[in-house]
């Protein structure tokens, strides 16, 4: 995977910057993530890690700078950004299941409202992909009645039903109790080892050093520190990365 | 009764009124309009000169549409069966029949029907109405057909008032703005009594019965009625000489129509007709026996429930409608936009921050005098209530979906759905289980709110109700069987829709 450094460029990130109202919370972030690249964003709270991820899709239009992902330019106003959003699969902390649908519903609605397929192959697929996540039983639960590892399983395979080029993930494991974290982990290994493009924020440490390519060390709106996760994680060079991996390793 | 005192007093009220809402509707509809509204409605349409010329004989086979009150027994009241019946009904009728004629009787309230006239909804009003200056300046009358007086009642139990002179210290009643009222405040400070005006004769009777007020100013025609109809009460003193009936039409309209009844009533008075109407309701007094509360609920039940038919209708059409508004503006309130959440904003504080009666009143008689074009009495209801509920349920619209987790839009986003696409098969569901209880609640205030349209004489429950005990007095038994109807409908529906709630919003 340290191959993909000279791959094409995946998302191209230059001199972002974003606020809310005179609160600067991106002041001028630059970064390239190449196709098939997993790179992890570690950081302290606050400090911008969801913003810059929610940046890449446009579900925060950006103050200054450009984003390029999959050859859209995000920031373009004449940009069909439903269109751009098919390419990117996004998993939410909260997993934002749709509780009114049953779990293959979740995963249809979207390749059926685009016309991307027929309700027969959507199903298909959805089903395809609930046994990826191994959850292929559940298909007609609704996510009430689903553990927060599966809710969040299915959550993946609903982004994957568009069948997205890249993937972002925001803090997928942190809502879940600790024994199904690891089931979940896997699922987006399982990913990672398909040669899927992936952004990821996590407070795994663990799992950002086995899996990523790349980790970002991101503070007070600015990519503070980066590298090879064994760079990072073995050998920081700032400070506050120093500081923030001592309190939380 | 609200019959002499009215055109001096009340009628420029009710047109300082009418200008009021229409000064509020200019600031809706632009400035255009309020003020030429605001002259005397009587110098609408010039279409009577085309008529003016016209033979009675040229009357046969046309139908005329004439205004009458809801409660004024025994000139017109429902029988238990829910028929306009009465002296003024019976007249009409049989000289319509005589002169070859037919009628449409609209039964719209005294104020109610006198607005009708003038802004020619319709074409003559019967309704026990005074003969007076004022009024003769706006309308033309017929020859009078009856002469009334007031006449003062006490309960039957009490020997004490046998006259005027024994009111001192007390206090009575009379209706508002009627000859009663001017009657008793005219006496009132040389016998030191106070005077509680009441607007029905049913309720003021029922202050007497109660002791709230130990004696009762009436006409006199009105009073001999509900004595013999054992409502309780027995006349002390000798009728004071007092007012004539006459029956009115628009000034320089239907000059053949009152052609035609002078000519009428003559001959019913010639021929004995007259006497005999006459004797029927105040001599000749249908029933004395008391009937029982079970007779009461099974005459007057179709009529309840023909009233009930029209508030059930009435709510269903106006709740449809008010759902239609409500998610519109709903949506508009939650715009980004400030235009569309401007609009939404004004129409939710200006339904919001005034009475129902007002728009009942401005819908069915400020519209027409607007426009020159009558209004459905259905349109005008539908109107009302619609648009008042429907600021509410913007509200609650707009409340629920912002209730919804912002986590579904962007992860419905976020899939590449487009933001209509994903209001419709993610947030609105999801809203729409949310906002149910607040809309059967939204329903059932409607639904109770719709007897509010009684004001402009729309048939509904509590309506049927007032006409019943208009005509037999029993008011209290009469409104409960009113509330338990309404308290039905009510439980009925307030299963059924949870019913609906747990199916559809699993
Ligand atoms: N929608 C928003 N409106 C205003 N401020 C926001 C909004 N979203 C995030 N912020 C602020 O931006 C900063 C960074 O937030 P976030 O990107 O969520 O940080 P992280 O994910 O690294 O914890 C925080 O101070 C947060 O309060
Ligand atoms: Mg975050």
């Amino acid at each position: 995977m340290s191959t993909a450094v000279t791959a094409p460029s995946k998302i191209s990130v230059k001199a972002l910057k974003k606020s809310f109202g005179s609160n600067e919370v991106l002041k001028g972030i630059n970064a390239e993530v190449a196709e098939g690249e997993v790179v992890c964003v570690i950081g302290p709270s606050g400090s911008g890690k969801s913003t810059f991820l929610r940046c890449l899709n446009k579900l925060e239009d950006v103050t200054a700078g450009h984003v390029t992902v999959d050859g859209f330019d995000v920031t373009d106003p004449k940009v069909d950004i439903n269109e751009v959003r098919r390419h990117i699969g996004m998993v939410f902390q909260h997993f934002n299941l749709f509780p009114h649908m049953s779990v293959i519903e979740n995963i249809m609605l979207a390749p059926v409202e685009s016309k991307k397929q027929g309700t027969a192959e959507a199903r298909a697929t959805a089903l395809k992909l609930l046994q990826r996540v191994g959850l292929a039983e559940k298909a007609d639960a609704r996510p009430a009645s689903l553990s927060g590892g599966q809710k969040q399983r299915v959550a993946i395979a609903r982004a994957l039903a568009m069948n997205p080029d890249i993937m972002l993930f925001d803090e997928a494991t942190s809502a879940l109790d600790p024994e199904m974290v690891g089931e979940v982990l896997q699922v987006i290994k399982d990913l990672a080892g398909e040669g899927m493009t992936m952004v990821l924020v996590t407070h795994e440490m663990g799992f950002a050093r086995e899996v990523a390519d790349r980790v970002l060390f991101m503070a007070d709106g600015v990519i503070c520190e980066e590298g090879r996760p064994e760079e990072i994680f073995g050998n920081p060079r700032q400070q506050r990365t120093q500081d923030f991996l001592s309190k939380v390793l | 009764m609200p019959r002499i005192q009215q055109t001096g007093a009340a009628r420029p009220r009710t047109v300082a009124v009418i200008g009021a809402l229409l000064a509020l509707a200019a600031m809706f509809f632009g400035a255009a309009g309020a003020a030429g509204a605001a002259a005397p409605p009587a110098a609408a349409l010039p279409a009577a000169a085309a008529q003016a010329g016209a033979a009675p004989s040229s009357l046969s086979g046309k139908t005329f549409v004439i205004g009458t009150d809801t409660t004024f027994a025994p000139f017109e009241f429902r029988d238990a069966g829910g028929e306009l019946t009465g002296i003024d009904m019976d007249i009409i009728r049989q000289i319509a029949k005589s002169q070859g004629f037919a009628v449409e009787i609209k039964s719209l309230g005294f104020n109610a029907a006198l607005q009708a006239l003038s802004s020619n909804q319709v074409d003559g009003v019967i309704a026990g109405m005074s003969i007076t200056e004022p009024r003769k300046q706006i309308y033309d009358f017929s020859d009078p057909y009856f002469e009334s007086g007031v006449q003062m009642a006490v309960a039957k139990s009490n020997t004490e008032i046998k006259g005027y002179q024994d009111l001192r210290g007390k206090t009575v009643t009379a209706k508002t703005g009627s000859e009663g009222e001017t009657f008793a405040k005219s006496i009132a400070d040389q016998y030191g009594f106070a005077v509680k005006p009441l607007d029905q004769s049913a309720t003021m009777y029922e202050l007497v019965k109660s002791g709230n007020a130990v004696a009762v100013f009436d006409d006199y025609p009105v009073l001999a009625y509900g004595i013999s109809q054992n409502n309780g009460l027995k006349s002390v003193t000798e009728k004071e000489k007092g007012g004539s009936y006459g029956f009115a039409v628009n000034k320089g309209r239907n000059p053949e129509l009152l052609k035609a009844f002078n000519t009428g009533l003559a001959e019913m008075k010639s021929n004995g007709q007259y006497q005999a109407i006459l004797d029927k309701y105040l001599k000749d007094p249908a029933k004395a026996a008391q009937s029982s509360f079970w007779d009461l609920l099974a005459s007057s039940f179709p009529a309840l429930l023909k009233g009930l038919g029209n508030t059930v209708l009435v709510t269903a059409i106006s709740f449809a409608v008010a759902m239609v508004i409500g998610l519109s503006m709903g949506f508009l309130k939650i715009s980004t936009n400030v235009l569309p959440r401007g609009i939404a904003t004004t129409y939710v504080s200006v339904f919001r921050g005034t009475p129902l009666l007002v728009w009942a009143f401005f819908f069915y008689f400020g519209i027409p005098q607007l426009t020159g074009q009558p209004i459905d009495i259905w349109v005008a209801g539908v109107l009302t209530l619609s648009l008042n509920s429907g600021a509410y349920i913007t509200e609650i619209v707009r409340g629920s979906i912002q209730s919804v987790d912002p986590g579904q839009l962007e992860a419905s986003r976020s899939l590449g759905l487009g933001y209509a696409k994903s209001m419709q098969k993610v947030v609105v569901p999801q809203a729409f289980k949310i906002m149910t209880p607040s809309l059967i609640n939204q329903l059932i205030i409607m639904l109770k709110d719709s007897s509010l349209l009684l004001v402009i004489g729309f048939a509904e429950l509590l309506y049927q109700g007032q006409q019943i005990y208009a005509g037999n007095f029993r008011i209290t038994e009469t409104l409960l069987i009113v509330a338990v109807l309404y308290f039905v409908v009510i439980m009925l529906l307030t299963k059924l829709a949870n019913v609906a709630d747990k199916r559809f919003n699993k």
